[in-house]
């Protein structure tokens, strides 16, 4: 067999040594960061391909820099209770389906230099829209401002 | 029911690799435990943590992980069970009501508003906020719950009861919320995604040269490595693949046909089993970095505002 170690490599980058504390609160129709701090940690990499806004489907969270262009991202479809699993006691699992409800979640990014913006890209919110349906920018958030740095769009 | 049904106490760092900010944190935080029980709380940890770190490969990035236990007193013992569950799976509980701080209740509402018997769920706001407060590093949040039936649930919060196998469902929950890994259970097609899947761990490219893990396949291995039961799109291997060969195994993501997985079995499709070399390839890339020679002091983001 091939060495199945090689998937796990390091990273290209250094990581960032100190990061973003996010909380999002979602209300079923629109997402709003309610908080943000600056913590001395260090983000989850990357996993993953890049998702890419108008080709890809689903829910996810991008760092941008003033150009626009993404720098690091996460999935963000786990945290919307779209989908809930069943365990069985014999060790299968399945899965259940539904509109994502009201939610909120933190999320942990790293504070990487050139990053200007934090968008969220979705797929409208239906369960078979988030599976099928390309994604786009539903809200943009200044990352380093003072006040609330917000400006939402859909 | 809720926060005036308990209180916080200490916060002990129970496995201690470093500083927190170096490490990846996995805080634990019980509920319905009464105060009499919090010993019963910290051997239920211990028997976690135990199982969390035999997982592989948890083992081997063990020096990147520090474990923070939170001591959560609830005002009663348990969780809500609810006697009746419109559930075919399991639709009778013990009818339990107790008043807990973070409010566990089986037979929770799915998406859709569905009640699932197993599905354990709590308020994970209350939790994360608790966690984080008291450790601002975390990454991950696991409540524990203290009730002897099978059961858990995922999200931001990976939660399970104390059941002997549950921590298996907070371990596969974790392989969803802090590495972004897919479940590899087929199904009916239902929640698979259209096109190619962007998760490390499923494909519908079963050509070896472009295989997003073809790297960990060898040459003697099959391509596809085996069809689904009556599964149209796939032409079965002339031989079969040799036992424990990473390959394209038809199943997976919801899906029975069309989507594929590196292994027969994988803990993110049936728990109790391993991870798969491509799910614990994903996990080493993840905690990598916080393995104390990862990170070069000079690296960049050395502002600290916390």
């Amino acid at each position: 067999m091939a060495d199945e170690k090689q998937t796990g490599k390091a990273p290209q980058q250094p990581a960032a040594r100190t990061s973003w504390r996010l909380t999002f609160r979602w209300d079923g129709a629109k997402i709003e960061l309610v908080n943000r701090r600056q913590v001395r940690m260090i983000a989850p990499a990357t996993t993953g391909e890049q998702p890419i806004a108008g080709e890809h489907a689903g829910i996810w969270l991008e760092l941008r820099d003033a150009a626009d262009k993404p720098l690091y991202h996460r999935s963000l479809t786990r945290f919307m209770g779209a989908k809930a699993e069943v365990f069985h006691p014999d060790g299968a699992i399945t899965h259940h389906l539904g509109d994502p409800g009201s939610a909120q979640f933190e999320v942990v990014v790293p504070d990487l230099p050139p990053a200007a913006w934090l968008c969220i890209v979705s797929s409208p919110f239906e369960p078979k829209a988030l599976l099928h349906e390309p994604a786009r920018e539903i809200a943009r958030f200044l990352l380093r401002t003072g006040g609330s740095g917000q400006e939402q769009r859909r | 029911m809720g926060a005036a049904d308990g209180f916080i106490g200490a916060t002990t760092k129970i496995v201690d690799h470093g500083p927190n900010s170096d490490r990846w944190n996995l805080v634990i935080l019980g509920d319905g435990y009464r105060a009499s029980e919090i010993p019963q709380y910290h051997a239920d940890v211990q028997k976690f943590v135990a199982t969390l770190h035999a997982t592989a490969p948890f083992d081997e990035l063990w020096g990147g992980i520090n474990i923070h236990q939170i001591d959560v007193t609830s005002t009663d013992s348990g969780a809500d069970d609810p006697a009746t569950c419109p559930d075919p799976f399991a639709p009778t509980g013990s009818g339990a009501t107790p008043n807990t701080f973070f409010d566990a209740t089986f037979c929770s509402a799915g998406p859709g508003g569905a009640r699932l018997s197993r599905l354990l769920t709590i308020d994970s706001p209350r939790a994360q906020e608790a966690a984080s407060e008291r450790v601002t590093e975390v990454h991950q949040v696991l409540v524990i719950v203290n009730a002897s039936k099978y059961g858990g649930s995922g999200g931001s919060v990976a939660v399970c009861s104390t059941e002997a196998s549950a921590a298996e469902i907070a371990i596969h929950e974790m392989g969803h919320s802090s590495f972004d890994l897919a479940d590899e259970y087929g199904g009916n097609g239902t929640g698979s995604p259209a096109g190619e899947p962007l998760k490390a761990n499923v494909t519908r490219d079963t050509e070896r040269a472009t295989n997003k893990w073809n790297s960990l396949i060898a040459a003697a291995t099959p391509m596809p490595s085996s069809c689904g039961n009556g599964c149209a799109d796939c032409t079965p291997p002339a031989t079969a693949p040799a036992p424990g060969a990473v390959g394209a195994y038809e199943g997976a993501m919801y899906s029975d046909c069309g989507i594929y997985r590196p292994l027969p079995d994988c803990k993110m499709r049936t728990l109790g089993v391993p991870f798969c070399p491509v799910c614990a390839g994903v996990i080493r890339t993840a905690l990598t970095i916080f393995l104390p020679v990862a990170i070069p002091p000079d690296a960049p983001g050395g502002l600290v505002v916390a």
